[in-house]
């Protein structure tokens, strides 16, 4: 059935034609274009005029946009929170008798705190506004630049955006000129896709209306090579994937503010860090962890005993990709003195697959598409999952696809990577709490109390999820799974396991309390780490005071869980070190070739 | 078991390998027994159906072939009351109950059975009405093997959404079956891969657009949010239906069977006649042979030709679906059509004739057309004519309001595409030369078939628009 190929090289094979004459109808009109440069010419010409559409389209896409355009939002690459940003509107200020007037956005991207100075030609800066975000209109612009800059702190030491408005007298503003040439752009557009459109029609259709469509050939004047080509398609397609996605090359244009963005962005960052000679604990986790837990504070509470946190904690990482961050970060399995896992009831949908497939995909390389397909709980998942490792591209799709419909931003968006980072740093949590909130867990019902915000409801109402049994069992069987997996990993390392449960919710309505956290983790595993913090421990915090919503500690909260959560470490290791003297434990830690048991404390 | 889904092709992989590893006449038996595998993998209540209505065809075929005079008559009565018994209570019985319910003021839930209409029905009732209708006017012999009769029904790649093929071009390639040459082979490849690209990346991504214009009309209103709705959901539906019969005849090919065509770039028709020599031609074609001709046949008078267009028109609208937009959806074609047939008229040999002919003139009539066609999609999409009235009007305008611009950057760019696509391949069949050409052409364009695919499908497995029918 399937011609094999004959004894030529495969280059001159891949080089040959089939130009041998062809019968019937179809043959005939293939006969007539065959060797027809000019239908290709024509072909090339339209695809040219096209592609100068689609330019023209792309550099004026931001001013003649109408309506939201569709891209990863809400889908695998959904963004977790932006870069800070800080607009004007307008940036030039057409100034009249009593001067004109501006309106200021800004949004720290993140939730920390904001301050917005504003600088008049170089005078003092002036308070101008505060807030994770917001907008304020400045109605007093007059003939000077304005510098408004947001920054992280009021002392003005760290800048996260900035902004100039001009004001200028009479006349059309280049603003409203900026609006014009839009309006041009938008005319020539129209104007060429509709030539375009006029010329490629005009093409096809050269003589009558047609009352006969020729099928497929089906007969060849020279052998083909069907599986040849096939199978050489197949892996130049695997090699330019692996070229393109596997190499780096794509990771590093990954959407910055997209899930797989964020944590290819702080696990090579973290990566890249030099050793800080003090023992460096590493902190895991969720979105819990994330708003829970400061490094800040927690570096300054653990600078006596010569400590240094770091956190890979990320919204949406689930235990399976904690795996992976810590062997990119940690191949030696020596880096870490401590590595701080938390643990407890959580819900992972089974619908959330292909966002935790596309947030690990960084990590992944070709070695891992069992080991990762495995931990997923149906066969779409393990597939997919399986899929993402080989074709790694797979994973990207809606990237590319946000890539290809916001090239500017995208590049835009790249740059920035320090204030990022620095902002991560410096986020302090959420300023206000559910005091005087309350839940019905039967009926649903939530009263609020009058301080919260509109927002700060929505966010609240937003997070009252129900999980179904399934979605619990699914986040059990992760951490089951995959927290095991990282201990292992370190059963011969000087590295320190440590468990650690996370506070539950506000309310003991909530689902998260349904299950004791003995449940959560077999026994056996947690008697294999160098310690469990005591479930207990953080029973305390599970008030509407440290909330800020359902799942979330806000900013009290996090003070006190970092603190909780530190001084029991720096506790139990000293209580270690007495103990074991010096055989295992604080003062033991970072000692080469020290092996890992069960129980030793 | 969709096309589209991983695990169609794994069932697809092993039904070859096993189809290939045996002798034709055994291995028929076993595409016979994967198809009706695959059919039940939909839902198994429904084999009786497709059961039933093989042993009833298969017998009447035999019996058609031997009676002359009044029996046979009675004999094709039999089979179009059977067959078309069994698509009109599953398809249509809850619409006319219900709409007759509304008409006696009787309360619907009354009436209404809530009848489950089975994957596939109206299409391998048409395939099976076609054979009886070939034996009872002599076109073809009775098939004497019931396996090869059941095979023609039943073969999976046409069982759920077609295209409708006909026994007399199909039975005869059961007969005279041949392992595929590898031109074959290679054309099914490409048209599968075609199939695949037209459905997850053109398809399902006009779906997004479509889906949030037609899923609430009314919170989007002005001409533009309207066109842009419509145009999204006609290229949604082209590529969708057009990308399933695609891999239809790409699975056939690879199983060594030819299907017919049934889409020649219906966005460059230039008149309704044209459109529909394009549009889902085995479905045209069939009504042209199975109920036009014969109802046309001995009757003289335009009166007559316009009513009788009319008619078939109703009926195409109709079998789309059991629902008064359906109707309204044919009633609008039937009058394009007539409207059409009696503006040719008028203007043959004048100077409106002469200027229509010249090739400049002719992309303003593809333009005319296909917004004709873009304004049917009020009457296809809504699901009642009180919604379709809406859609109506926002694009006639009668809403004073421009409105948003649904179509998003990327399925401007798509439109652009199959617009060049859709050029190169009626001028030079651009996608079936690709099969004679050497590997250097042809593996560029397999990889970036695959690098497409990978990259650009919209999320998840979403069903195609025609299974509904």
């Amino acid at each position: 059935m399937l011609k094999g190929h004959d004894a030529l090289p495969i280059a001159s094979l891949l080089m040959r034609n089939c130009n041998a004459p062809m019968t019937g109808e179809v043959h005939k009109r293939f006969g007539e274009h065959w060797r027809n440069w000019s239908a290709l010419l024509e072909s090339l010409s339209v695809v040219a005029a096209f592609l100068a559409c689609v330019a023209l389209f792309v550099l004026t896409e931001p001013g003649l946009r109408a309506a939201p355009q569709q891209s990863a939002s809400g889908s695998n690459s959904e963004r977790v929170s932006g870069a800070p940003r800080i607009t004007a509107n307008p940036e030039r200020v057409t100034v009249t008798g009593e001067g004109g007037s501006t309106d200021v956005q800004w949004d720290t991207g993140n939730g920390s705190p904001g301050f917005v100075f504003v600088t008049e030609d170089g005078r003092k800066p002036v308070l101008f506004a505060k807030g994770s975000q917001g907008s304020r209109s400045a109605p007093w612009i007059g003939r000077n630049h304005y510098v408004f800059e947001l920054y992280g702190d009021n002392q003005r030491r760290t800048l996260l955006a900035r902004v100039t408005v001009s004001g200028s007298i009479g006349g059309p503003s280049s603003h409203q000129r900026k609006i014009s040439w839009q309006d041009v752009a938008r005319w020539m557009l129209i104007v060429g896709l509709a030539a375009v459109s006029y010329f490629a029609v005009y093409l096809s259709s050269p003589g009558p209306v047609r009352t006969t469509f020729p099928m497929e050939p089906t007969t060849s004047p020279c052998p083909l090579h069907v599986v040849r080509n096939l199978a050489l398609s197949i892996a130049a397609f695997v090699f330019l994937d692996g070229v393109i996605f596997h190499s780096g090359l794509y990771v590093s244009i990954l959407a910055p503010s997209s899930y797989a963005g964020r944590i290819a962005e702080i696990t090579q960052a973290e990566k890249d860090r030099a050793p800080s000679g003090l023992k460096e604990v590493l902190v895991l986790g969720d979105s819990r962890i994330a708003e829970g837990f400061s490094t800040d504070l927690a570096n300054e509470l653990g600078s006596t005993g010569g400590l240094k946190f770091v956190s890979l904690a990320e919204p949406a990482a689930s235990a399976n990709t904690w795996y992976y961050m810590v062997r990119e970060v940690d191949p030696t399995t020596r880096r870490y003195s401590a590595i701080i896992i938390p643990y407890g009831v959580g819900y992972e949908p089974n619908s959330a697959d292909p966002l935790r497939i596309s947030m690990t995909a960084p990590l992944l390389g070709y070695g891992d598409c069992f080991h990762f397909a495995s931990g997923f709980q149906r066969w779409s998942g393990r597939f997919r999952a399986f899929t993402a490792c080989i074709l790694r591209g797979s994973a990207y799709q809606d990237d590319v696809v946000d890539l290809l419909e916001h090239p500017i931003s995208r590049i835009t968006s790249l740059h920035g990577e320090a204030a990022r980072m620095h902002s991560r740093e410096v986020y302090k949590g959420r300023d206000y709490d559910l005091v005087g909130t309350s839940y019905d867990s039967m009926t649903g019902h939530v009263t609020f109390a009058e301080k919260l915000t509109e927002a700060q409801r929505l966010a609240f109402r937003k997070s009252l999820i129900q999980p179904s049994q399934s979605d619990v069992e699914y986040s059990l069987k992760l951490q089951r799974e995959w927290i095991p997996r990282i201990i292992n990993r370190y059963s011969k390392s000087p590295t320190s396991i440590v468990l650690t449960p996370v506070p539950r919710g506000p309310f003991v309505e909530l689902s998260g309390f349904s299950r004791g956290y003995v449940s959560v983790l077999p026994s056996s595993v947690i008697q294999r780490t160098t310690f469990s913090v005591p479930e207990q421990t953080f029973d305390f915090l599970e008030k509407p005071e440290y909330y800020f919503d359902a799942f979330h500690l806000n900013a009290k909260g996090r003070q006190r869980f970092t603190e909780t959560l530190v001084s029991q470490l720096i506790e139990r290791f000293q209580s270690a070190d007495s103990k074991a003297e010096g055989n295992i434990g604080f003062q033991a830690w970072n000692q080469p070739g020290r092996t890992n048991t069960a129980n030793n404390l | 078991m969709l096309f589209n889904s991983f695990q169609y092709w794994i069932f697809f992989v092993i039904v070859a390998v096993l189809f290939y590893s045996v002798p034709f006449r055994i291995g028929k038996l076993v595409l016979l027994l994967a198809s009706y595998v695959f059919y039940m993998w939909w839902d198994p209540r429904f084999i009786v159906l497709i059961l039933t209505s093989t042993v009833v065809d298969y017998f009447l075929g035999i019996w058609l072939e031997a009676t002359s005079g009044p029996r046979k008559k009675l004999l094709l009565a039999v089979s179009l009351v059977v067959n078309l018994g069994f698509l009109g209570f599953f398809k249509y019985y809850d619409f006319f109950a219900g709409s007759l319910a509304a008409l006696l003021h009787i309360p619907k839930s009354s009436v209404v059975l809530q009848v489950v209409l089975p994957v596939g029905i109206s299409f391998y009732t048409f395939a099976s009405l076609s054979y009886t209708f070939d034996v009872y006017w002599g076109k073809m012999k009775a098939v004497r093997n019931p396996i090869d009769y059941a095979f023609f029904i039943a073969f999976f790649p046409h069982l759920i959404a077609g295209p409708i093929i006909r026994a007399r071009q199909f039975i005869s390639q059961i007969w005279s079956w041949r392992t595929p040459a590898a031109i074959v082979v290679q054309s099914g490849i490409i048209l599968v891969l075609s199939g695949l690209l037209k459905k997850m990346v053109f398809a399902d991504r006009f779906a997004v657009v479509s889906d949030s214009y037609f899923n609430d009309p009314m919170a989007h209103p002005g001409w533009l949010a309207a066109w842009s709705g419509c145009l999204a959901f006609f290229m949604q539906v082209f590529f969708d239906f057009s990308g399933y019969t695609d891999i239809a005849r790409g699975c056939a090919k690879l199983l060594g069977f030819e299907f017919p065509l049934n889409f020649a770039r219906p966005f460059l028709a230039r008149n309704p006649p044209d459109l529909w020599q394009r549009w889902h031609i085995t479905l045209s074609t069939w009504v042209r042979d199975y109920v036009f001709m014969p109802f046309s046949r001995g009757k003289k008078g335009r009166l007559m030709l316009y009513r009788n267009m009319f008619v078939v028109m109703v009926l195409v609208g109709l079998w789309h679906g059991a629902n008064w937009t359906f109707v309204a959806w044919g009633t609008y074609h039937g009058l394009l059509l007539i409207g059409y047939r009696l503006f040719d008229r008028a203007t043959v040999g004048t100077a409106i004739d002469r200027v229509m002919k010249q090739r400049w003139f002719v992309p303003f009539s593809i333009g005319a057309m296909f917004a004709a066609f873009v304004l049917s999609a009020a009457f296809f999409r809504p699901k009642t004519l009180q919604t379709s009235g809406h859609v109506l009007s926002a694009l006639l305008g009668f809403q004073h309001m421009t409105g948003e611009f649904l179509l998003t950057t990327g399925t401007i760019v798509l439109i652009f595409i199959s617009l060049f696509l859709a050029v190169a391949q009626e001028r030079s069949q651009f996608i079936d030369r690709l099969v004679l050409q050497p590997a250097r052409v042809q593996i560029p364009a397999y990889v970036l078939a695959f690098l497409v695919l990978e990259l650009f499908p919209a999320t998840g497995p979403v069903p195609f628009v025609y299974f509904q029918f």
